[in-house]
């Protein structure tokens, strides 16, 4: 009778750690989402319809604070762009691959400031280009994501440089 | 044929709490020590070839330099992205140092380095640049591919994790 009711406080504590970590993670998730999203709108599929190209298109845009800084050496992407800006740019680079996959990993993410959060993740592209050719990249990204209505947003996209020539 | 009781013991143990708690204590020794020590891993690509073969396996040993920096010859692990992409790729030059190719030489403060690892013809040139404090230059033994092509160049200390185990 007594170890019952050490079980049943035990497992009562634990269930009461389980969800104020549930609840205290909404604002990670919110910006997990955010990656899906991007990773979800930028991949594309062979034989992907021009309705599902342009509705992606668009909707990278919305992913994304106005203005949106990248530091992007190696796409020769650097500077500060529009939403809309990046979106032709993701469009443009879209329309020259058969496929493409972009999934991100190992998403470190701290809230340094109120409605500001700091991401550090892996992001992983691979894909075929129309011609043929193959492509497989792993980068390191440094993200900044901000929240001014609700939403969080790029504000900041930085592809860390591990090797400088 | 009856086996030996302890022949039968040590395959099929009796499940004790004795038992119970020396496995959990192997498999958290086995996963600290595989999962941080001593981290296995596969070799993909060609730019450490003939050294190292893509599609081998090898292990990564974190602990090389707890007491001591990478110098100049060492094959290194650099932390690519997240904890697990990482470059191989060999030290040629340390904080300091100048480093060039000049006709696929590996020249360091102006001295011809001899690499008797790079097996395949080389044509590189690279103008003389200097390793910055806190960081290596490095450099994957197969130079047979253009420059361009190659991902080589200088890193930052904190970014070597370690040492392949052979």
């Amino acid at each position: 009778m007594v170890k019952i009711k050490y079980i049943v406080i035990a497992a009562v504590v634990i269930l009461g750690i389980v969800a104020v970590r549930h609840f205290l993670q909404t604002e990670e998730k919110k910006v997990r989402k955010q990656f899906e999203l991007l990773s979800e709108w930028v991949s594309k599929g062979p034989g992907e319809s021009v309705l599902t190209t342009s509705y992606k298109i668009q909707h990278i845009a919305t992913l994304f604070v106005k203005p949106c800084v990248f530091k992007a050496d190696i796409i020769a992407f650097t500077g500060s762009y529009t939403p809309e800006e990046i979106a032709g740019f993701a469009g443009r680079s879209r329309f020259y691959l058969a496929d493409l996959s972009l999934k991100f990993y190992d998403l470190n993410i701290e809230f340094p400031e109120q409605a500001m959060a700091q991401v550090t993740l892996t992001a992983k592209l691979i894909g075929k280009t129309k011609s043929g050719e193959y492509i497989d990249a792993t980068h390191e990204l440094k993200t900044l994501l901000t929240n001014p209505e609700g939403t969080w947003l790029f504000s900041h996209v930085e592809v860390v440089e591990v090797l400088q020539k | 044929m009856v086996a030996h009781p302890r022949i039968r013991q040590f395959f099929f143990p009796s499940l004790t709490p004795q038992f119970l708690i020396r496995a959990s204590l192997v498999a958290l020794c086995a996963y600290l020590f595989f999962g941080s020590i001593c981290i296995p891993m596969r070799i993909k690509g060609y730019s450490m070839e003939p050294t190292y073969h893509n599609g081998t396996i090898n292990f990564c040993w974190r602990l090389q330099y707890l007491f001591s920096e990478p110098t100049r010859g060492d094959v290194v692990m650099v932390r690519l992205a997240g904890n697990k992409v990482v470059l191989l790729k060999r030290v040629v030059a340390v904080e300091g140092e100048q480093v060039e190719f000049r006709g696929g030489k590996l020249l360091v403060d102006g001295n011809t380095i001899d690499e008797p690892y790079v097996q395949y013809p080389c044509d590189w040139n690279l103008p003389p640049r200097q390793v910055a404090q806190g960081c290596v230059y490095v450099v994957g033994d197969n130079r047979k591919e253009p420059m361009e092509r190659h991902n080589f160049g200088q890193t930052s200390i904190k970014r070597i994790i370690g040492v392949p185990l052979w």
